[in-house]
């Protein structure tokens, strides 16, 4: 069907300046207008350009060891950021790794705790961390009108208990 | 409607123009979407995620054919291989127009296979696809005339760019942007230039040793101007359809890539350099002669055209 309609198309074409020449124009035109107002924000290659359209005020910086004092990387905890300014959900055919971090948030105890059992959970390795597991969370935000980072208040450092 | 309008709107729109900009703009998209694809093979195993379920919401254009064979890797590569050779015989001007077609083809599957598996969408490539159906479109609507030009040895500057290609091209890469600022209304509203945002961003990504990326931490009134200036930029990139205002949103547009560029380091290089050639006016200083791209590879054609003045 397709070799037919190109075949179509070379061989059999309509005189030079037929308005006929506006059929992909206008439908690329149509869609790239159209598409997003259906409530469908991307779907490649039309899109509602959704990039940085959210304007998050503080984001958080993860550090988490274990009972030695070893740095555990945040993916096995469920801290990683995925954020790359493009609102999550739109545009990729695959959801993200689980991590609580997202821009503008600052997790509760409970998230971090939660986060961290899943990540031992789906990483399997509960079992190897003993004790405790000590996650440092920075956030940065707003500092004197003029500047952002870390704002001392709000940061904290949290002990998740494993045993 | 006014039928009288229409025609003379169609005939406009139909008129014949010197191909030379047409080819200019031409080989930049094309060369483009080569570059682009580079991208793919070189972030295969960073980007692509396998692990995780389907999203719910529709990525790609190939949402319906989610499945193991769209989670191949061989099949992005095979699909990017496929962009290299047919955009190749596309800027020289062979198998047209089935490597034009073909280029716009692969290159939007290229693309959208890799969007289907990664767990994060990027948006340096919606632009290029879009302009490379609408240049494919115009190669395989001229061909007899290009081929007549070629006969007579004027290949370059024979009348057959439509001003439709031109128009196409100019209002699509104006809607991408005003999407862009229009979304940005739509989720954040006015507070979305708050300068806060724009800081945390330049701190997350920025390039911490450009002295721009300092200047953007240090100081929140010059975060919130820039802000302010891409919000508004983007909001109205729509009115770059009317001549009056087209130069200086397009130099607005530029500025504030060559921002996100130089600051973030982001693929938007081709779409800065589609910009420049649709909104700049590249196209009437080449029409009128004033600027001639032979230059670029025959610098003594400006001491000729020099010394006969």
């Amino acid at each position: 069907m397709f070799a037919k309609i190109v075949y179509m198309n070379v061989h059999c074409k309509s005189p030079p300046g037929s308005i006929r020449e506006f059929i992909i124009p206008l439908a690329v035109i149509g869609l790239t207008l159209g598409l997003p107002l259906t409530g469908i924000v991307d779907c490649y290659p039309f899109t509602g350009a959704p990039m940085f359209n959210e304007e998050p005020q503080v984001y958080c910086e993860y550090t988490a060891y274990d009972g030695q004092g070893n740095e555990i990387p945040l993916e096995f905890l469920r801290l990683q950021r995925n954020d790359n300014g493009n609102p999550p959900g739109h545009g990729h055919g695959r959801k993200p790794k689980k991590s609580i971090d997202r821009l503008g948030k600052v997790p509760s105890v409970d998230e971090i705790e939660m986060a961290v059992w899943g990540g031992l959970f789906d990483n399997r390795i509960a079992h190897k961390v003993h004790g405790s597991i000590t996650v440092e969370i920075q956030v940065i935000g707003d500092l004197n009108g003029n500047r952002i980072g870390v704002v001392p208040e709000k940061s904290r450092t949290q002990t998740v208990w494993i045993q | 409607m006014n039928p009288k309008w229409t025609t003379s709107l169609a005939s406009w729109l139909l008129a014949r123009h010197p191909a030379t900009f047409g080819r200019v703009i031409e080989f930049f998209v094309v060369f483009w979407a080569a570059a682009l694809c580079s991208y793919l093979p070189l972030t295969q195993s960073s980007e692509r995620v396998y692990e995780t379920p389907a999203n719910d919401t529709t990525a790609t254009i190939l949402h319906p054919f989610r499945g193991p064979t769209l989670m191949s890797p061989m099949l992005e590569t095979g699909l990017v291989v496929g962009v290299w050779i047919f955009a190749t015989l596309w800027l020289f001007q062979r198998l047209l127009p089935f490597s034009a077609w073909l280029t716009a083809i692969l290159f939007t599957l290229a693309w959208a296979v890799r969007l289907e598996n990664m767990g994060k969408t990027i948006h340096v490539s919606h632009l290029t696809a879009l302009l490379l159906w609408v240049l494919a479109w115009w190669r395989q609507e001229t061909m007899a005339e290009f081929r007549a030009a070629r006969a007579q040895g004027q290949s370059w500057s024979g009348l057959y760019y439509p001003e439709w290609v031109f128009q196409s091209c100019l209002v699509i890469t104006a809607l991408f942007y005003g999407w862009a600022g229009w979304s940005k209304l739509a989720a954040s509203g006015l507070d979305w230039a708050n300068g806060i945002s724009m800081q945390i961003w330049t701190r997350l990504w920025g390039n911490p040793n450009f002295f721009a990326t300092q200047w953007v931490l240090e100081s929140r009134p010059l975060s919130m101007f820039l802000q302010t200036l891409s919000l508004a930029l983007e909001v109205f990139a729509p009115l770059a359809i009317l001549p009056i205002f087209r130069t200086w949103i397009g130099l607005g547009l530029i500025g504030m890539h060559l921002g996100i560029v130089t600051i973030f380091g982001w693929g938007f290089h081709g779409n800065m350099i589609f910009i420049a050639l649709l909104m700049l006016p590249f196209r009437q200083w080449l029409e009128e002669g004033r600027l001639d791209w032979k230059m670029l590879w025959n610098p003594s054609t400006i001491r000729n055209s020099n010394s006969k003045t």
